[in-house]
């Protein structure tokens, strides 16, 4: 909890100054790309410091790999 | 200044990191489980095939200069198809840049420090490649011409002291390496250190002007470092024996652990941990730096990519904390799924691109190029 | 302004510092010397040799004792190892460890076990020695005091590596090596014996090292052998010689000889070689050792005539078959007992990798039926700092 707080804390101090800067000079598209990571990691500490588990991407990767994974197994080019 | 180029030097001290990077703690295990005491013999076919992989990749970097990896997705597959591919390269190489966080903060929270939790020290360490991307592509370049002669000191270092361990008969029997044994190692090198060579310094095209010098240095970095970790996998077997390494997580840890000089110089081995934690810094760095560049340019943001680093940093880190739940998850993806991804990302999808890029120039003279967004305008 | 923000950022960042974490003190640490390994009523008795600095720093004695024993019991070792640090103070620190003492019983059940705790603890390094107390408990192992080194771990482990050096019956067999040849196949352990000679009730006390003559010592003694895992036997002196010289552990040691009229002659041997080499013929495995010893005459207790090369010639012979003899009567031991301590199951995966591969599995039993011929070559060659002997004046002179 702790970790999480003072890491959002300090995302957010360093967003706002780094925001600040590229609104003034009008990158407004860079600003908007910022916000949503910025936004989606913190949600992501967030999550994880009240204890839900997340979505991991590997396993997505692992999903969606696997035909080609049992093809590879299946021709001896790797070993479980 | 940042949009400098890359020396020579750079560049092939840039590969040599990359490849020795995760490599040097935890391929001589796999090797040996497979192979035991021929595990050398794996880690030279590694070697030599990965650099004809780089080769290859050559070809295509030749052909498509003064573009990175994400402008080259929207000029030979369209835009919109472009910018989607290139997202997808850069969310998978998040995945694999977590993957590099998560094996040195393992590496510290077994060997070293038992009780510092994981967030610790993947923040500090997150926070050091941040800012060096931040700082731009050649000061990276160049902090890691000055860490060169260190890290050479350091494994020379390491394999002079264990020069008394050595003992050359548990090399023997030499020729007990069956066909399919030696094809399975040598992937497992080849994916592991050569294949993401491809994504991660495609990305960083644009400063590389790639006349011969530059090709031959990327190509003698490639070999080098695969000619280190064979020496490595070498003395990791006559030191601690095939069995003991194959049974190891971190062999070339223990190896150092036996550096006894008269009674005198032991017990030094993290001395030797810091030549890693410096591979593998510029690995996660370089890898980074293929995130913010493809997540920028898919944006269409490309002048600004530095300006992401914090957030996705953030993302990042967050997701190496949980993205190998445990040992055993890890021990499964890694040889499963990161071997056909790399797969995919290291041949499928470098062959499409010189595919493309082939028919592009047979074509390409008769319509003439389509433009490429690159972004809001100087900053 | 910029520079001032990540100036802040930057000041905010220590509180992540990770060293703090897993930061331990040394006055909160107590260094074990030594571990010992018993078993008692089906559990683990786990007992480690505690270093107590003050004693050590002090340059005059002063009423504590240099070392303490603690033990605790567990189902598992590491159960053991959480029990044991909640009676002391401190935490206790694995990284000096100089010795572990296994019981014979722990021997006999099998040391794959131990050996795994040990190998997986990333305190505890792999550069001490594995000794079994024989006959004793390793907890009265750790307790006695020995003269001369406050640290009676660091007695036992200098006294074996000396004596590893100088005088053959003894082997120092560290951890790593102890867990490659668990893991491999082709070659059994063997450990070094200790006991205790004595009371090691009164081998506590003080009272032990006062004197000149200690009461209560440690003794090294025989060497056991393992099958897979197990203890299934104890090679003694002679067959420890053996072993020694066929595995390459022994640089110098002494042996002595019988003069052909009566009375003894002592020879140190040195520069001790053996070499061997197998073959497989019609599908059996044969090894062949060679074996050359050097000596110089250490001292001599009958009247015999040095000037006579002839003399020389028999003391050469009579040290090959000595030499041959251990050796034969070792091996025969191994083979009775069905394991392979020397290697050769090593030295014919080199050769012959085919047939190994067929065998491995059964090489315990194959390894009886070896043939092992040994050629043993001795070659006296100086006679120390004095020619003549004194003996053989006597002789002479008639007195």
């Amino acid at each position: 909890m702790i970790t999480a707080s003072i890491l959002l804390g300090l995302s957010c101090l360093v967003g706002a100054v780094e925001l600040t800067r590229l609104w003034t000079k009008k990158h407004k598209r860079t600003v908007a790309v910022y916000a949503a990571v910025l936004i989606m990691g913190n949600a992501m500490i967030v999550l994880r410091g009240l204890g839900i588990a997340l979505p991991n991407p590997a396993d997505w990767l692992t999903a969606a790999l696997t035909p080609l994974n049992n093809m590879l197994l299946h021709l001896g080019l790797i070993e479980s | 200044m940042n949009d400098g180029t890359l020396t020579a030097r750079q560049l092939m001290i840039l590969v040599i990191f990359f490849i020795i990077g995760t490599t040097i703690l935890v391929v001589p295990s796999t090797l040996a489980a497979e192979a035991k005491q021929g595990a050398w013999l794996l880690q030279l076919g590694g070697t030599v095939a990965g650099t004809l992989v780089l080769w290859f990749y050559m070809l295509i970097f030749k052909r498509n200069t003064e573009q990175n990896l994400f402008e080259m997705n929207e000029r030979l597959f369209g835009r919109l198809p472009g910018k989607a591919v290139s997202l997808l390269v850069a969310v998978l190489t998040i995945v694999f840049a977590s993957q590099v966080l998560f094996y040195i903060g393992s590496f510290i929270r077994t060997q070293i420090m038992p009780d510092t939790p994981m967030e610790a020290i993947h923040v500090l360490f997150m926070f050091a490649v941040v800012a060096g991307v931040k700082f731009g592509l050649v000061t990276m370049a160049r902090t890691a011409e000055i860490y060169f002669p260190w890290v050479l000191l350091l494994f020379i270092f390491f394999l002079f002291f264990i020069i008394p361990d050595i003992r050359v008969n548990q090399l023997m029997p030499l020729s007990e390496v069956e066909g399919m044994s030696f094809v399975r190692g040598t992937l497992a090198v080849v994916t592991y250190s050569y294949f993401p060579l491809f994504i991660t310094f495609a990305a960083m095209h644009r400063s590389i002007p790639w006349q011969k010098s530059m090709q031959r240095a990327y190509l003698i970095g490639g070999f080098v470092s695969g000619s280190m970790l064979v020496v490595l996998v070498l003395v990791s077997t006559m030191v601690l024996g095939p069995m003991n390494t194959a049974v190891q997580v971190y062999p070339t840890y223990v190896v150092a652990r036996k550096i006894n000089v008269g009674d005198f110089l032991q017990r030094v081995e993290v001395i030797v941990a810091f030549l890693w934690f410096i591979v593998i810094y510029f690995k996660l760095t370089l890898y980074f730096h293929a995130i913010v560049t493809g997540v920028a340019q898919t944006f269409g943001i490309a002048k600004q990519a530095k300006s992401l680093g914090v957030p996705l940093g953030l993302l990042v880190f967050v997701l190496s904390l949980y993205i190998y739940p445990n040992y055993v998850y890890l021990k499964k993806w890694d040889t499963l799924t990161w071997t056909s991804e790399s797969l995919i990302l290291g041949v499928v999808y470098p062959s499409v691109l010189l595919a493309a890029t082939i028919v592009r120039a047979k074509w390409g003279k008769k319509s003439g190029g389509q433009p490429i967004d690159s972004g809001e305008g100087a900053s | 302004m910029r520079h001032r923000a990540w100036l802040l950022v930057l000041l905010l960042m220590p509180m992540f510092l990770g060293g703090c974490w897993s930061r331990r003190e040394l006055n909160e640490l107590s260094i074990a010397s030594a571990i010992g390994i018993d078993r008692q009523d089906d559990q683990y008795l786990l007992s480690v040799q505690v270093v107590n600095p003050s004693s050590i720093a002090k340059k005059q004695g002063d009423n504590t004792t240099p070392i303490i024993v603690y033990s605790a019991k567990g189902v598992s070792l590491n159960e053991a190892v959480r029990r044991l640090t909640s009676s002391i103070s401190r935490k206790i620190f694995f990284s000096h460890i100089r010795i572990v003492v296994l019981s014979e019983e722990v021997a006999k059940r099998g040391i794959a076990k131990p050996v795994d705790f040990l190998m997986r603890g990333n305190e505890i390094r792999s550069d001490f020695t594995v000794l079994i107390a024989k006959g004793d408990s390793a907890k009265d192992v750790l307790g006695v005091t020995t003269p001369m080194e406050k640290i009676s771990a660091n007695f036992i482990f200098n006294a074996l590596e000396v004596a590893n050096k100088e005088w053959s019956p003894v082997a120092s067999v560290k951890l790593d090596d102890l867990s490659n040849l668990l893991l491999g196949t082709g070659m059994s352990p063997v450990l070094s014996g200790v006991r205790v000679v004595g009371d090691p009730a009164e081998g506590r006390l003080d009272q032990n090292v006062k004197s000149a003559t200690p009461p209560v010592r440690i003794q090294h003694t025989g060497i056991g052998i393992f099958k897979q895992d197990k203890l299934v036997g104890w090679l003694n002196e002679r067959e420890s010689r053996g072993y020694s010289v066929l595995t390459n552990r022994v640089r110098r040691s002494s042996v002595h000889l019988v003069c052909p009229e009566g009375g003894i002659i002592g020879i140190d041997t040195s520069n001790v070689k053996a070499d061997f080499k197998g073959k497989i013929i019609d599908n059996k495995p044969q090894v062949w050792v060679d074996v050359q010893y050097q000596g110089n005459i250490s001292s001599v207790e009958c009247p015999i005539d040095l000037s006579d090369p002839s003399v020389l010639e028999q003391m050469n012979h009579q040290l090959e078959a000595f030499g041959q003899t251990n050796m034969e009567q070792v091996i025969r031991k191994a083979q009775s007992l069905g394991t392979d301590i020397f290697g050769f199951g090593l030295e014919l995966h080199r050769v012959n990798p085919t047939y190994w591969k067929q065998v491995e599995r059964q090489w315990d039993e194959e390894f009886k039926k070896l043939v092992v011929h040994l050629q043993v070559k001795a070659m006296i060659t100086g006679t120390g700092t004095i020619s003549e002997s004194p003996v053989r004046k006597m002789e002479e002179d008639g007195l």
